[in-house]
């Protein structure tokens, strides 16, 4: 995977279906907003036409093949980075994504190995910072059931905690860039990642 | 490179591979008839397919709408593990004969040209090769010339600079996978070239293994 040799600065939340990350980042978003920072949001899978697809098979189908779905969500990803995140980035602007390649590394790891996931990924540009969502499978599963219109892959706890395994794993390998949260407080998550963007070699002065 | 897997069904699995305007589609039908004609079952099928993937495919290479490469190819390799799970695994299962118009090789030799070609290789860890692979050799020159003859519209990878880095990227393939892709003189007359084909197809071990006494020696 490519570190970010752009002027603006990437940030991904990650976490396990059901913990909120779209909210978290949604808030974040707004914030950095109405501080008149330039933001662009996006998130995983998109709402293009293959992004579309991907909720649609999630949705109709139980059994969705993993194998396919990698490279669906492979194929989304690339489109966001050349259409949104590089062009965004390359302005100096902060795009704040909903979910990234790590994603695809936590859930498909439940059934490739985690080298094989990282090579169909190798071409994209990382994000300067990840947060994960810290919420226990068990909390997951339980906000999953409470709202009706998520589209989620897993709900089940015992799925949950695999994929969490995966998270741990991206968490271990990748530790200078990523961090955990605490859903119910993350008052000073703003300020923090203005402090990093500032501290991004290239970030454009205000 | 790690080794690609192999085809682990029963049915023969041939695939023929070309530029655009090599003469593939043509010789996939003239193909399936002679396998008929000697008793074989016998099915084909084709890439893209003509499912929701293979949909969006066709849009970006018609120039409905604008992919970049490596979204083009990935979806690609999404369309063929669909159509392996959906049509080409149960036909080789029944101990088949199934002939493809393009396969993996394909997605390695177009996307070459934007792309890394081991990366192209690597996607298609749990895809499969097929038993036979035959690249129709036309060079570059004839085959734009065969497009313009034939076709009003031109597609994508019609342009004949881009041909030659396609053509090189399939004689890299043939060095790699020696025994696997074999070539075939496709400048030759359509009865020339269909009976080199039918007699490698002949001459294969599996084919042998499938239908001993049961065809005519030629």
């Amino acid at each position: 995977m490519k570190i970010n040799p752009y002027k603006g600065f990437f940030i991904a939340f990650e976490g396990l279906d059901g913990s909120g990350s779209d909210k978290v980042a949604l808030d974040v978003v707004k914030t950095l907003a109405a501080e008149n920072y330039p933001v662009v949001f996006t998130k995983e899978p998109s709402q293009g036409q293959i992004g579309r697809f991907i909720k649609k098979m999630i949705k109709e189908r139980g059994e969705v093949s993993p194998l396919v779905l990698e490279y669906l969500f492979a194929a989304d990803r690339a489109i966001q980075m050349e259409d949104r995140i590089i062009p965004s980035l390359k302005e100096g602007k902060i795009v704040i994504s909903d979910r990234c390649l790590w994603s695809s590394l936590a859930y498909r790891s439940l059934y490739y190995p985690i080298h094989w996931i990282l090579e169909i990924n190798k071409e994209f540009v990382l994000p300067d910072n990840t947060y994960f969502i810290d919420l226990t499978p068990w909390e997951c599963s339980k906000n999953i059931k409470k709202s009706e219109d998520e589209v989620v892959l897993y709900e089940t706890e015992s799925k949950l905690s695999q994929v969490r395994e995966g998270y741990e794993w991206i968490r271990n390998k990748f530790s200078y860039c990523f961090d955990i949260i605490n859903p119910e407080d993350y008052t000073d998550l703003v300020a923090e990642i203005i402090a990093r963007a500032k501290r991004h070699s290239k970030f454009p002065k205000r | 490179m790690r080794p690609l897997p192999e085809n682990p069904y029963p049915g023969f699995f041939i695939d023929i591979e070309g530029l655009d305007g090599s003469g593939a589609t043509t010789q996939v039908a003239l193909i399936k008839e002679t396998l008929k004609k000697e008793g074989c079952n016998v099915y084909t099928t084709k890439e893209p397919t003509d499912n929701v993937i293979g949909g969006m495919i066709r849009g970006a290479l018609t120039g409905v709408y604008k992919l970049p490469p490596p979204a083009l190819q990935l979806l690609f390799v999404a369309d063929r593990i669909h159509h392996l799970s959906r049509q080409i695994i149960p036909i080789l299962q029944n101990h088949n004969i199934l002939i493809t118009d393009r396969f993996l090789w394909s997605t390695i030799a177009f996307g070459s040209v934007n792309l890394n070609k081991n990366w192209l290789v690597e996607l298609h860890h749990y895809c499969f090769i097929p038993d036979l692979s035959i690249f129709l050799r036309v060079s570059p020159k004839i085959c734009v010339e065969r497009i313009k003859a034939d076709r009003f519209d031109f597609e994508l990878f019609e342009e004949e600079k881009k041909m030659w880095k396609v053509w090189d990227t399939y004689e890299w393939l043939v060095k790699k996978f020696p025994n696997k892709i074999l070539v075939i003189d496709g400048e030759q007359s359509q009865e020339k070239i269909s009976s080199e084909i039918f007699k490698k197809i002949k001459n294969h071990p599996k084919f042998m293994r499938m239908y001993r006494n049961e065809i005519s020696k030629q």
